[in-house]
Formats: structure tokens, sequence, C-alpha cells
């Protein structure tokens, strides 16, 4: 595999368990990311999204930890590497952005400040040059007077522009990933769509890769190269954001797409997805989607697999995985039905 | 339609069990030692007919035996009778006041919190103004004004001592009427008196009870401390705090009176600061 | 209504003549000029927030009227204000033929199950301490309806209609998912009858797959009870799903009313074709700049005397900025507060997703 072929960040079967014991949160997760691209990780609250993006960067609660599988970044193994090899990570090789802003940010530092620390600690870039950086970068993610903001100390900023200082911060690191949770939920729909149209310009123009984790589809058709579904702890379906979206396989995906969009089916309601996804891990055999899936229909043979096997993640079309029986080439008379 | 009845219904355990269970081993042990305590102190004159106060000169400063539990002090006194009615004093002192404490700093409290206005701005200044001054201060005064005695110990417990209840039920009080459910209430038309007694009382009564209980230890040794003082309970009526003033002097020959109401003390306090921590602490939740 | 007379005479300047909509006095919900304003209080003297600054609606029976907006447009405190949990400083709801904010202390509280309100946090609007049960007999008991032995099978029928079955009555919060509780909260507002249900984003604290059962459900008890709903939510799928009409707020004021489709069709307000753009973002074609300027959102502290959209219009002409354009019809029930939305209306939306 030649570099440019060669996936930016790697994450293999990785698996994440509770300390205390219990069904993994994350169980035998992999994906990977291309240098440029945008990879978006999507699935509902509880599906362990959040998770991951924690788990690559090293940064799980005391409560969890990594079981198995690796995670490697531009050819390094995250998680054999030691302190500071994992500062030198974060910021310049892999960028953060937290769902709660406040957790990222110093209530005691002033904003120019916090989005600075990349620019004069990260590069030693001198304080004049770092803080004109600082304005076009709060500029760049649409807050208002930035001269005056800056002067701001973190917790004087409403939720939405603490989210947007935090991104400023995460782009004058300038890193190679960067990862983000949930970056645009807090905002309104116009300042997000607004947001969404420069970290796209900026993404093409310095042709950094994300990880976008988000539940709004909306936001993936508009901004993602590819998609990766994901449910109790594990990807079920992932390949080009085109392709993902005109063509779901996986019930989920399918499910998860009318809802998020909320079109009405013939009937004029709108498809609910019975049951909860909150037990999906303590299943012990089978899919673990088989209890809330509808299409094995009345199909005795593939009811049996359902229950009995876990699907293999294989494809279903070039470039298309999906951990579906369903929808495996030999039982395709089921996928089409559904 | 019953979509969501896959979400098995797990018979709901009584909520006293589940309560228990969440308790730091503490609470239990507070639990179990303030019950043997209060029951030596309600039953004990009754059940081993106790004299605190009939004087032996012959057998004064005894070491504890079969006949004295606790041995005798320098006036013959059996110890463990004097101890047990003076914890009945002391114990009884501190509860009065607590419980004066409590029902006039809440009541002030929760009018604050719910009424606001010049109610709210008031009784939170002279809240500010008092929970600075120390019982201590105030009962010297008051000794100096009155003389000594366990009425005027007990007013000066307690006119300092509503301010720390009024605060906390201010804070929560204010934080109840922030709750969702309270507007639920005003816009479904709930009276009133449905409102606080049904939403906020309830919601108040763990963070309260828990504050109530540390703060009854605080208050028995500051009553003991009082006493010892000789601000508090006057002889012959025994309490903790006198006897082990009273011990200072036979410290070398014998010790059990000062360490019996020492211990004494410590071993109530402890057990109700235990009971008080418990209600607070819930074993589940992860601890900093 | 008590208020100081400076804040009177604010508030009655900022209601625009609405001679197209007040024509429609058959509504069964009817608001004229609402304004809600918030003190401020500085050194400087005691400012007014502009919070809600004469909105004027009108729903007929049976009608979902959807209302949407951003942060800050005021169209949580138009919940508050038609829910009667805040005062309103000038203007006039009207339902069915009466005057809503005039009644007070136990004459409102009598009258209280006729407007009802479902929440945005379901787990925040059931008292933690009590079971599912308790919480929704206590507003029968409070309002004396039914006979006492006849309420527990009440509570029973509605939990089935909310599609949750007997066991939860004496369940806790804490035991329940939030669909789960936003059906009991949803059930407890309905035990009382109300001819106005207002809904204050019911779904926006919830996943998905939730969502779309909670929105089904209240489709469900529309057509069987013939509810009146105000459906307001920031999300605009959720409101075109659910809305006859929607009415599309700015900086306290609405600034269009139109059926639904005909909104989606034809947007008039060029705040509402930016929007739909926002919400339905197109695949890869994210530029907004055909629809927004820079500039910054009005603040509530300082409304300026024209347009407040001219800041971020990119059509604004130098008139709008110096009157504020009233509320007029450009077709039937069709509703715009923009002076020049037929020179602009030629501009469409591409196809949306």
């Amino acid at each position: 595999m030649t570099d440019a072929m060669k996936p930016l960040l790697s994450v293999e079967k990785l698996t994440v368990t509770p300390a205390a014991g219990g069904a993994p949160i994350i169980d035998g997760l992999s994906l990977s990311v291309r240098k440029g691209e945008v990879l978006a990780l999507v699935g509902e609250s509880g599906s362990g999204k959040s998770m991951t993006a924690l788990s690559i960067t090293r940064l799980l609660p005391r409560g969890l930890r990594v079981t198995g599988g690796a995670v490697r970044f531009d050819g390094q193994d995250v998680l054999a590497m030691d302190g500071a090899a994992l500062n030198r990570l974060r910021g310049a090789g892999i960028g953060m952005l937290f769902q709660q802003p406040q957790a990222m940010l110093d209530p005691t530092a002033r904003v120019r400040t916090q989005v600075a620390e990349p620019l004069t600690i990260g590069r030693g870039m001198p304080r004049k040059a770092a803080f004109a950086r600082v304005i076009d970068l709060m500029k760049s993610v649409r807050i208002p007077a930035p001269e005056v903001r800056a002067m701001a100390y973190s917790h004087e900023l409403s939720g939405g522009m603490a989210q947007r200082v935090m991104m400023a911060t995460a782009l004058a690191a300038e890193p190679q990933l960067l990862i983000a949770d949930e970056p645009t939920t807090a905002l309104d729909v116009t300042v997000q769509a607004q947001i969404l149209q420069l970290l796209k310009a900026e993404q093409a123009r310095r042709q950094f890769a994300i990880l976008l984790i988000t539940h709004d589809l909306t936001v993936v058709q508009a901004f993602a190269d590819r998609i990766a579904v994901m449910y109790a702890g594990r990807i079920v379906e992932e390949g080009p954001a085109d392709e993902i979206m005109a063509n779901p396989r996986h019930p989920y995906t399918r499910a998860l797409i009318r809802c998020s969009l909320l079109e009405p089916e013939a009937d004029g309601r709108l498809l609910a997805i019975p049951g909860s996804g909150a037990r999906a891990r303590e299943i012990p055999a089978g899919c673990r989607f088989a209890p809330r899936c509808a299409v094995p229909g009345g199909d005795a043979a593939l009811h049996l697999a359902c229950a009995s096997e876990e699907p293999a993640f294989t494809a279903c079309g070039t470039d298309h995985m999906v951990r579906c029986h369903a929808c495996a080439p030999h039982l395709s008379n089921a996928a089409s039905a559904a | 339609m019953h979509a969501d009845a896959t979400l098995s219904a797990q018979s709901a355990p009584s909520r006293l069990r589940r309560f228990l269970s969440s308790r730091h081993w503490t609470f239990a042990a507070g639990c179990g030692i303030f019950a043997v305590v209060l029951a030596i102190l309600i039953l004990g004159p009754t059940v081993w007919s106790l004299d605190p106060v009939k004087q032996n000169i012959t057998q004064r400063l005894d070491a504890p035996s079969a006949e004295y539990w606790l041995g005798t002090d320098n006036l013959g006194r059996d110890v463990f009778a004097r101890l047990v009615e003076g914890g009945r004093f002391t114990v009884t002192i501190a509860a009065i006041s607590v419980a004066i404490s409590v029902v006039v700093g809440v009541l002030i409290g929760v009018l604050a919190g719910r009424i606001g206005g010049w109610f709210e701005e008031i009784s939170m200044r002279l809240v500010d103004l008092l929970i600075a001054i120390p019982d201590t201060v105030i009962a010297i005064f008051l000794v100096a004004v009155f003389g000594p005695g366990y009425v005027t110990l007990i007013i000066a417990l307690t006119i300092v001592g509503w301010t720390p209840y009024a605060r906390l039920a201010r804070g929560l009080a204010l934080q109840i009427n922030a709750m969702d459910y309270i507007r639920a209430a005003e816009v479904l038309g709930m009276t009133r008196g449905f409102v606080i007694f049904r939403h906020f009382i309830p919601n108040l009564i763990r963070p309260i009870s828990a504050v109530t209980f540390l703060r009854f230890g605080h208050k028995l040794i500051t009553v003991g401390g009082l006493s010892f003082l000789g601000l508090g309970v006057q002889p012959p009526d025994p309490d903790w705090g006198l006897m082990l003033a009273a011990a200072q002097p036979y410290l070398d020959r014998a010790p059990m009176l000062m360490i019996a109401p020492g211990l004494a003390i410590f071993i109530t306090a402890l057990s109700v600061t235990w009971i008080g921590h418990g209600l607070e602490i819930d074993r589940t939740t992860p601890q900093s | 209504m008590m208020m100081n007379a400076p804040i009177n005479a604010i508030a009655r300047r900022a209601t625009p003549e609405y001679d197209d909509l007040s024509r429609n006095d058959a509504a069964f919900l009817s608001v004229d000029g609402l304004c809600k304003y918030y003190t401020w209080r500085s050194f400087r003297g005691t400012r007014p927030i502009k919070s809600l600054d004469g909105v004027t609606l009108r729903v007929a029976k049976g009608e979902i009227l959807g209302i949407v907006g951003e942060s800050g447009c005021g169209k949580s405190t138009l919940a508050k204000v038609i829910t009667r949990l805040t005062s309103a400083t000038a203007g006039r709801v009207m339902l069915d033929g009466r005057d809503w904010l005039e009644p007070k202390g136990e004459a409102l509280r009598k009258r209280r199950p006729e407007v009802q309100l479902v929440f945005q946090d379901p787990y925040g609007a059931l008292d933690p301490r009590m079971s599912i049960g308790t919480s929704m007999l206590a507003p029968l008991a409070a309002h004396g309806i039914g006979a006492p032995e006849t309420r527990r099978d009440r509570v029973l029928d509605m939990l089935d209609e909310v599609g949750l079955d007997a066991s939860f009555f004496d369940r806790l919060p804490s035991q329940c998912s939030g669909g789960q509780l936003q059906r009991v909260v949803i059930g407890r507002a309905l035990l009382l009858e109300p001819r106005l249900l207002v809904c204050d984003e019911p779904t926006s604290a919830l996943d998905a797959s939730m969502r779309t059962q909670i929105l089904n459900l209240l489709m469900d008890l529309r057509e069987k009870r013939g509810l009146t709903m105000l459906m307001i939510s920031h999300d605009l799928r959720v409101v075109r799903h659910m809305s006859d009409r929607i009415a599309v707020m700015y900086a306290g004021k609405v600034v269009e009313i139109a059926p639904r489709d005909r909104l989606f069709d034809a947007p008039a307000h060029p705040y509402t074709r930016a929007l739909i753009a926002s919400a339905l973002l197109e695949r890869g074609g994210i530029d907004l700049s055909r629809h927004l300027r820079e500039g910054e959102v009005p603040s509530p502290l300082d409304m300026p005397e024209g347009c407040r959209f001219a800041t971020r219009c990119p059509h604004a002409q130098p008139d709008c900025a110096q009157l504020e354009p009233g509320l007029k019809q450009t077709e039937a029930a069709h509703f715009v507060r923009c002076r020049h939305w037929d020179s602009h209306a030629a501009l469409t939306i591409p196809p949306q997703v």
C-alpha cells in the first residue's frame, strides 16, 4: 500500500470495557480516515460514538479501559505512546472538539490566551503575531466583534460562543485530523450552516481530515465524504456518503435516515423504530439490532440466523460494507423486500 | 402501540430498601451506635436503678468495679449514673435547640426563597449578620445578663442556630423553584398548598435532615463545651461538660472521671455525624 | 396588566397595523400585539428587554400552528405567556372568544385546564419523588374532575391511550426512558381535556427514534380528539411534519405566516429562505451567502426602528432600516413582514431533501 493510500487514522477492532466489569461499551470497532477526508460517525445517544473519540486520543474517563484492538495514527501506535508523545499527538496531530465546551476552556484564562495557546506554546510564535492570528481565527468561526470578545474570560461566554472559541482553538493548532464531537449541536441552524461552510472551506484549503461524530443526518449529508453507522458499540454500515444516503442497506441505517429526516411514510405517519436500544449490548448472541428489526418478517431461517449468529462485516457493493444477514448476497431477496 | 413495553417492567423495589442499600457503611454503624446510646439514656435509669446524686464519701475516687461500673467521683457518686443522667441533659438540650433552629430556619428560608422581595432581602441580610457570631460568645453574654442555666443555654444556641438552616433552605427552595415540574404544577392548576407540601417539602427533607444530624453532633460538643466553662448546666445537675471540668484535678488519680464523659461525647457526636454524612452521600455515585 | 406608564407607551408604539390578519376574527385563538418586556436594571436606569414585541397570530379550531425560529426569537417566551406562566406586558389573547389574559388568582387556576403545556425535558417536568400514577392523578383531584373512585381508571385509560401499559402507574420517573416520560407528560396534560395544547420543543431532548414515536402519538391524538395545537420548535423538519400552518419568528415578532406547503414552495421573507436553506442543507452546496449577509442579530435591549432583519438581509433597501414593515397579506392566508417581498419573490429554493 503506497503512502497516499494508507489511512491517516486507523482503528482496528477496538474494544472498551468498564473497569467494574460488564458488557463492552465499544466492541470490536474498526474504522479508518484518510488524509483530507471527512468521515461521519453516526449513531444515537448510547451507541458509544463519543467514547470512540475519547479512546482515540486516550482520554477515556476513569471507569473505562481499552481492552482490545489497536489505534494507529500516521503509522504510530497511539495506545502504546508515552506521555510526551501523546502531548505531541494531541493538538498538532489530532485536534479535538468536545460536546461540552466548558470541558475544554480554562475559566481563568482570557479567550485570546486560550486560542493562542497552540500557537505560542505549541509552535513558539511570538505573542503579537499569535494574537493577530487569533482574531483571524475568531472571524473565521463567525464570532461577532472578535477584538472585544478576545479579551473576555471563558466563563463569560454563552454556550454557542464557547463552542466557536473551542473551534478556533482547535483550528489554531492546525491538526492533521480534527475529531469533532457534535460541534454544532448547540448552535442555531443558520449559524451552524455558516460555520460548516467555513469549516469546509478551511478543510479544503488545508486538507486536514475530519472525524465528525454526530446524530444529525442533515449535517452529515451535506458535509461528509464517508459515513460509518454505529449501533451498540459496533459499526453496522460504512461507505461513501452519497452511496449510504441513497442506498442504505442495514435496517437500522434505513430507519435512522427516515427518522432523522422526518420523511413521512405512505400513510402519512413517521417510521418509528420500536423498542429502545438501551440494552442492546447485553444481548448474548446474534445480531444486536434483531429485537427491533422488522426485516426477517416471516422468513424463519433468517430469524434463526439473526438470533443466533452475529453477522460479519461484509461487502454488499463496491466500497460498501454492512453487518447484516439479510444483506449478505445469498439472502438478498429479503433485503430488497425490506 | 405498546412499543416501549420491551423495556422490561422491573418491579419497583421499595424505596426504603433502595435507599438503605446505597448508603455508606458508616451510616448503618452510626444508626446502630446512636440507637444504643439513646436506649441507654432513655431506659438506663429505670432498668438499672441509678442514682447520680447519692454521695458515698468512703468510696470516693474508686476504680471501676462490679458495683460502680465506671467507678466513683470525688464525692463518691456513681460515675456511670452521672454519665447517663448527664447524657440525658446534654442530648436533650442539644436536641431541643436543633429542633427549634430547624423549624424556624427552614420556615424562614423557604418563605424567603419562594416569596422573594423585601422579605428575602431582610431575612438573608440578618442571616449574614448572625451567622458569623459563635454560640459561645452569645452564651457568655446571655449568662452575664441572665445568669447561667439550661434555659439560657438553649436560647443561646437557637438565637443564631437557625441561620444555617435558613440559608440552606432558601438555596434549596430557589433550586426547586427553578425546576420544570413546579412550572408544570402551575400550568396544571395545582393549588399553592399542594406545591409547598407535595413538591417542596418532600424534596427538602433529605438535604435538611442530613445537615440537621451533622449540626446535632456539633451542638452536642458545644453544649459540653459551654457547660465545661460553667456557662450551661449548673451543679448538682450532671452534664458531660461539667463532668469533664470537675475531672481535671483528679486526672492522675482517677482518669476514668475524664475518659468517661469525653468518650461519651465523642461516640455520640461521631455516630450522629455518621448518620448525617450517610444521608448526604450516595455510595453509588463516584466521589472525587 | 401591571406595568410602568413608560413601558406601556413603548409597547403601544411597537404594534403596527394588523388590518389584514385582524379581519379573521372567527379564529379559535387570537393573539394581538402581544408584548413581553423584561426589565434590565443597570446603574444607568432600567431598560426593557423586548423578548416579544408585538406578536400577532390566528389559530383555527383543530389546527396545528407551527412556530419556528432560532434562539432569541421569543418563541419560548411566547409559550410562557400563552400558558400564563408569566405576565404579558401588553397585548391581547382571546381563546374561543373569551379574554384569556384577564383571569387572575383562583379564577385563573380554575380555568387552567383550558391551556396545557408539553415541556422540552420530560425528566424535569415530573417530580422525581412522585410515582407516575400520583403525578397524573393530582391534577384530576385538584380540579375535581370525575368521581374520586373513577380517577384511577381514567389515568389507566390515558396511559393506554399514550401507549404505556398499566405497570407504569407505579413507576418512578427514574425508571423510565425519555420517550416514555414524554408520553406521560402528554397524557397528564390531556387528562384535563385542554382546548389548546402548547408544545414547547417536545422532541428536542429525545433521540431520533423516540422523536418519531412522540410525533406520531401527537398526530394520532390530534386526530382522535380534535386538539388545537401550537407546535413550537427550532427544528424545521419537526414543524414541517406536524403543522397545518407555520409562523416564522425573528427578534420578537412574527415575520411570516403561511400554510405549510406554501411556506416551503414559495417562502416570501428572506429570513424564511435563509432558515429553510440552513435547515435542509443540500448535498455539497453549503452556500448561505445568497441568503444571509454578515451582520448582527439585533439585541433585545436595543431594537432598531426599522426592519429587524435589515442588518443581515441580502436584499435590504435603504428604506428598510427606516420604518418597520407591517404584516401584510401576499395571498390567501399568506402574510409576510417585508415591504419588498415581491421584488425578490422570484428567487426560489432549490429542491429540498
